[in-house]
């Protein structure tokens, strides 16, 4: 290992360090204000050191990673959610909460450095490796408040699940090993494919299907959402998709032509499976989590339109449009999540998540009440917020490439999804009832969450600022 | 004598089967661990089968690889069934069950 690659591996390093310091931190000496400060000044350090050597074309470091423009891009959505969710943690836990605080942060930091290793990887240890060390340090914060029956539950179903889910994962790199010979994943997929191989393949998509909640494994979703404490789900729906999309298109990419037409028709009827019974099984939810946890079941059925249609024209083009509909979605789940959070508490058996519980929040915290609406009619694919770009992008390439029943999918579902925004929306601006949540002053986080609420208005109105960009960005144009 | 290695195979999917088979049928938790655990080891398997097809000792470092994995998550399993054991006294994931929806 040159300097060169040590160099490139900086982000990732500094993390690593991060999490020692934390750690030598909270034997030392236990303070929440200063783990906070470690943790955020990690990731801000790291996110300095991904911007300043932003990869411009692919390089590899050693046989288990290689840095590249895509993976560049996701990283820097993944430190994102990492800052977001170290921001808010703060005044949800409150300064003297019941459980321990320095071991969240140590847990996030670990999760970031997972996911942000399972972009770059390109071998099956480094592939195994970082997706267990991103789910298991997340399963560890989704049951973070102990005292919480729900987030048991939760926790318990996702460890069972997702290992059942890692079980499939590994038979399959294992089928793909057998018949290749090659556990580089480039070299792996580019030996002629068998039966053996093409089971193993599709073994493989199934295991990340699951921790993408694509439809026939989506059944743990609303349940994990919900009985999480809310800034866990915020982590859950955000770092862990991205990342694992980021690999999911990096292997759908690789396919062979010979194989290409099943990959297809298979992969379509997940999407629009998941985009049609994500948003039909969402009308009826009253809990605000697992609408939402219905609602990213959806989303990712829209975003994987945008995988079948990579295979089916030119890759550059696609790759901007899964790009931008995932920045999409990421910015509106953080918003709407960390209003739920900034209304919450950690030590609370139940977190403020039940539509009437929120009825007339406007009246009451009017800034919170107009991000959480600007967040969810971004979701819906309204004009002027970045969700309504993001959706431009992908009906434009679904209707390039005539794939008519995704876009029959796309905009049905879109339809509903709007009529149950809407509701949310609507309840926000009823009339107040007498006893409203008070919201945490928090002025770090509330400013984060402005910055976060003013891009997606701005590049909803001039979605060029970034579309150039992110051309040059991801190094394709 | 050698084994062939189709044998092998049907010996990882038995285990699975057997895995799966136990995590859908247990209500008891820690026997769902098992199962799980089961599950993962039929797939650490299928890698030192693929080694060995192929004379090469990556699939042993992979099997290795998982074996850290599998540990890590059990230990986060037994702490959740530990917590579960406070909460209701029991082991049984029936009576864990109240979302709906």
């Amino acid at each position: 290992m040159s300097i060169q690659e040590l160099w490139l591996l900086l982000p990732v390093l500094i993390i690593s360090a991060g999490i020692l310091a934390l750690m030598l931190q909270a034997s030392w000496k236990r303070s929440c204000y200063l783990a906070q400060g470690i943790c955020l000044v990690t990731l801000f350090l790291a996110l300095a050191a991904l911007i300043n050597n932003y990869p411009t074309d692919l390089k590899t470091i050693t046989i288990l990673f290689e840095y590249e423009p895509i993976g560049g891009f996701f990283s820097l959505l993944l430190l994102m959610v990492g800052i977001s969710v170290a921001l808010l943690q703060g005044p949800y836990m409150g300064a003297n909460s019941k459980e321990v605080a320095e071991e969240f942060y140590l847990l996030l930091l670990l999760s970031c450095l997972g996911a942000m290793l399972l972009v770059m990887s390109r071998h099956i240890g480094s592939v195994i490796l970082s997706i267990e060390l991103m789910s298991l340090s997340m399963l560890a914060i989704l049951a973070y408040n102990r005292e919480r029956k729900l987030a048991l539950e939760g926790a318990m179903k996702y460890l069972l699940l997702s290992g059942a889910a890692t079980s499939v994962l590994l038979m399959g790199f294992a089928l793909l090993y057998a018949s290749s010979g090659q556990m580089m994943l480039v070299d792996m997929l580019q030996s002629p494919m068998g039966l053996m191989a093409k089971s193993g393949f599709v073994l493989v998509l199934a295991g990340l299907a699951f921790k993408l909640s694509l439809v026939p494994l989506h059944f743990w979703t609303p349940d994990v959402y919900q009985g999480a404490p809310v800034n866990s789900t915020l982590l859950l729906t955000t770092l862990s998709k991205a990342a694992v999309f980021a690999l999911f298109i990096k292997l759908i990419l690789l396919v062979p032509t010979d194989f290409e037409a099943d990959m297809v028709r298979m992969l379509s009827w997940m999407a629009i499976a998941s985009m049609l019974l994500g948003n039909w099984l969402a009308l009826q939810q009253q809990s605000l989590k697992r609408l939402m946890a219905y609602s990213a079941i959806a989303h990712m059925g829209y975003v994987l339109v945008a995988g079948v249609i990579a295979m089916g024209i030119d890759h550059s083009l696609v790759l901007e449009g899964v790009s931008y509909y995932l920045l999409a979605y990421l910015v509106a789940s953080i918003l709407i999540f960390a209003v739920l959070t900034l209304l919450s508490r950690l030590d609370d058996q139940q977190d403020l998540e039940e539509l009437p519980q929120l009825q007339g929040l406007f009246w009451q915290h009017p800034w919170l009440a107009t991000i959480m609406t600007i967040a969810f009619l971004s979701l819906a694919g309204m004009p002027i917020t970045i969700g309504f770009i993001g959706k431009f992008y992908l009906l434009t390439l679904a209707v390039k490439l005539s794939a008519w029943w995704l876009v029959t999918t796309m905009l049905v579902g879109s339809a509903v999804g709007l009529y149950y925004y809407l509701r949310v929306i609507f309840t926000l601006f009823a009339p107040a009832k007498s006893d409203m949540p008070q919201a945490q002053a928090a002025y770090l986080s509330k400013i984060w969450i402005g910055l976060i609420a003013a891009s997606l208005l701005l590049l909803g109105i001039l979605p060029g600022l970034l579309g150039d960009q992110l051309r040059s960005i991801l190094s394709i144009g | 004598m050698t084994v062939p290695i189709e044998h092998g195979f049907v010996l990882v999917a038995l285990l699975w089967a057997i895995g799966l088979v136990g995590l859908l049928s247990r209500k008891n938790t820690l026997f769902m661990l098992m199962s799980m655990e089961i599950m993962l080891n039929a797939g650490a398997l299928a890698f030192i089968l693929a080694g060995s097809l192929w004379q090469q000792a990556d699939g042993q470092v992979i099997y290795i690889l998982i074996l850290s994995i599998a540990a890590a998550e059990v230990g986060l399993g037994l702490a959740l069934l530990i917590r579960l054991r406070q909460h209701i006294g029991d082991l049984d994931i029936d009576k864990l069950d109240e979302m709906k929806g």
